[in-house]
């Protein structure tokens, strides 16, 4: 048997020098520590956020592992939660030493501090997206994963298949070669937002908290209101307190692909505009279209077509190699493909970073958070992508960075 | 009602109606221009106009309460004056405000609102009367939000109401201080890290640690010891929090202390990742 505390590297498992594992045997992996991945490793895993959801990301989170569920937890269980298999407290799932791999679905609000917690307490994460409600909540789960070597995976795919487009691939190489001196790309994406669907109610009165919900932990971070079931079970999209709006819902579905084609998964737009109603201040509501600028010259414009005049500025305009002097057309054929993205299941096997990880998830939702702050705003703001704020305007930076309620905090 | 009431009355109702009258409905706000030109009209009766809007805003629990128009556009002239170029026009709104916020008439409701829209758009003028309402048991924690909101400066009137503080909004204060960076609250913290509450020491000690003080080395180390499972967890993450930030200080052999500790008491394999973080930063700190 392995001594606990070494590290089994890769190379060592490969030449065969470890014949624990030559014999099937089932081991939970918290007990030969973490490092470790043998194909027969069990997985002790938890689901938090047990809504709609929940099922399925504990499913794709399970992909590629033998992974054996042995926590859920959900604030609607207050009144039957028997705190061995079942919680309304993720703190009590997250001690638990037998838990690994932690899926998390809860309202986004959430998505951050329970990521963070639960890297901690040294568990690999799989989480719905949008990855976090405001921006800086992104920043601190890259933190989080870097310090403490975590995997942490967002809820969104479209890169993975992206990453295997041909015409995808050259247009990421034209992004990261370093060789295109201005980017005069415009990519346009129209519709498939939600956004009247997840908007949220005015004229609401409060009502009685059910005895099954916690309400008091469901709103957690997020600033103490009256209860309403509209601010809960999915239709909490349509509250500033919980998500933002449809843009929040589908934003990183429709940009995380885009941020892997076009190289910006380390970057940020740097000026962003919106065309919309003025926000109310805890619902969210309609708007036209967004579009924002990179400092490299790329442009997106994100149009809902549920509101307002079309989006009429700019035309699309694609990337090609023709955008190149012939010397570097030919420095971008010759260059090497991009390595693979890897699955959450290879990559805690690996211990090598996800296809989804918390930098480039956090680099796609500010996206979305960006646009959502000048809907709210109602004006231009201009963000520093390296010092991660919003500059000349004290009163939009303060979305950038959003108190939270006592005792939660990033 | 005076004509200016009621011209302002008007303004307000002039907001789109929602989608289905007399419900609890979604809606949709007006072009832009349209929703500025309200706006204007309404800062041009200078604070006045301001009144008269907060006056019609109600608590959605009170008989007067209409609908959302009134929060809607007190909202939309805080978001307006906001803009940069309109520094004048946010010190009058701000003031007009604060003077409403200590009205002893308005509902904790309303009183709400207003502190909400001052974590928006107030500053130094507002902090005194934000903080008078530090104390309420239903409005304490949306102060403190505010005054984090508005930062640094407000740090001096969040420590001074620490003493009287109780329950949730002591909590909320204990970590607002450690948010906000406040060096004076030092030895508050350190005799709120043996409190009875385990959400209060859990705060103190992330507070000590965000503030980076040196001087709570030791404190920190002690506290990671503790066998409490979740209390171990943020100890542990107050730990590396305050050895990041002396190194960053220029503090290295104190940062390595506090390393230290963590890699010689995290043994247990599921606790390898806290051996490992302290690793890397004993390297740094060489």
């Amino acid at each position: 048997m392995l001594p606990p505390k070494k590290r089994l590297t890769r190379r060592r498992f490969l030449q065969g020098t470890v014949t624990a594992v030559a014999a099937p045997m089932i081991v939970p992996r918290h007990v030969l520590g973490r490092g470790y991945a043998a194909p027969s490793d069990t997985f002790g895993g938890a689901l938090i956020g047990c809504g709609g959801q929940g099922p399925g990301t504990f499913r794709t989170m399970s992909q590629g592992l033998n992974v054996r569920e042995l926590a859920r937890c959900d604030v609607k269980w207050a009144d039957r939660a028997d705190n061995k298999t079942t919680y309304t407290d993720f703190r009590r799932v997250l001690e638990r030493k037998d838990i690994d791999l932690v899926a998390i679905a809860t309202p986004p609000h959430w998505h951050a501090l329970i990521s963070i917690a639960a890297m901690e307490a040294g568990k690999d994460v799989l989480c719905e997206k949008p990855m976090t409600r405001f921006i800086a909540e992104g920043r601190a789960v890259a933190n989080a994963e870097k310090r403490y070597g975590r995997i942490f995976q967002v809820g969104t795919f479209g890169r993975f298949q992206r990453s295997r487009n041909p015409d995808s691939i050259l247009k990421r190489k034209i992004m990261t070669s370093g060789l295109l001196k201005n980017c005069e790309a415009v990519l346009v994406e129209r519709g498939g937002f939600k956004v009247k669907e997840w908007s949220g109610l005015v004229n609401t009165r409060p009502q009685p908290v059910p005895k099954w919900l916690d309400w008091d932990m469901y709103q957690g971070p997020s600033p103490q209101r009256p209860f309403h079931p509209h601010r809960h079970g999915g239709t909490h999209r349509g509250y500033w307190d919980y998500e933002g709006g449809g843009l929040g819902d589908m934003g990183q579905h429709h940009f995380d692909p885009i941020t892997w084609e076009y190289g910006l998964d380390n970057t940020a737009p740097v000026e962003v505009e919106a065309y919309a109603p003025p926000a109310h201040s805890d619902v969210c509501g309609m708007w036209g279209w967004i579009e924002l600028k990179y400092g490299n010259g790329f442009t997106l414009v994100i149009s809902s077509g549920e509101w307002g005049k079309a989006y009429d500025r700019k035309q699309p305009r694609g990337l090609s190699l023709n955008d190149l002097e012939e010397q570097d057309r030919k420095k971008i054929v010759a260059m090497p493909e991009p390595e693979p993205l890897l699955s959450f299941g290879q990559a805690v096997k690996s211990r090598k970073p996800a296809g989804g990880n918390a930098e480039a998830a956090y680099r796609t939702v500010s996206i979305m958070h960006l646009a959502n702050i000048a809907i709210r705003v109602g004006r231009k703001i201009r963000f520093d992508p390296v010092k991660e704020v919003i500059v000349g305007d004290e009163e939009a930076n303060r979305l950038v960075n959003q108190p939270m309620r006592a005792p939660w905090h990033l | 009602m005076p004509e200016s009431q009621a011209e302002i009355a008007a303004r307000v109702a002039s907001m789109p109606d929602v989608d289905e009258p007399g419900k609890e409905s979604k809606f949709t706000g007006p072009e832009p221009q349209v929703a500025q030109q309200v706006f204007e009209e309404i800062l041009a009766r200078g604070q006045e106009g301001i009144t008269q809007v907060i006056n019609l805003v109600h608590d959605a629990t009170d008989p007067d309460f209409k609908d959302y128009r009134a929060q809607y556009v007190l909202h939309g002239l805080a978001v307006y004056v906001a803009h940069p170029d309109r520094a004048s026009l946010q010190r009058m709104l701000v003031e007009t405000l604060v003077t409403h916020l200590g009205r002893s008439d308005l509902s904790r409701g309303v009183r709400g609102c207003l502190i909400r829209e001052l974590q928006w758009v107030g500053g130094p003028a507002a902090i005194a009367a934000i903080g008078g309402q530090l104390q309420d048991e239903e409005l304490g924690t949306d102060a403190v939000s505010a005054l984090t909101a508005i930062g640094p400066s407000a740090a001096e009137v969040l420590r001074k109401s620490l003493p009287q503080a109780q329950g949730r909004n002591r909590l909320a204060i204990i970590q607002a201080l450690g948010v906000l960076g406040d060096a004076a609250v030092v030895a508050d913290l350190k005799n709120a890290a043996d409190d009875e509450s385990r959400d209060v020491r859990i705060a103190a000690i992330w507070s000590l640690a965000n503030i980076g003080d040196a001087g709570s080395a030791d404190l920190l180390i002690k506290a990671s010891d503790t066998q409490n499972a979740w209390e171990r967890i943020r100890a542990a993450t107050s730990c590396l929090l305050l050895a990041e930030k002396l190194l960053a200080a220029g503090r290295q052999a104190d940062a390595a202390r506090v390393y230290s500790h963590l890699h010689q008491t995290r043994q247990d394999p599921t606790e390898q990742h806290l051996r490992e973080a302290a690793a890397r930063g004993l390297a740094a700190a060489k």
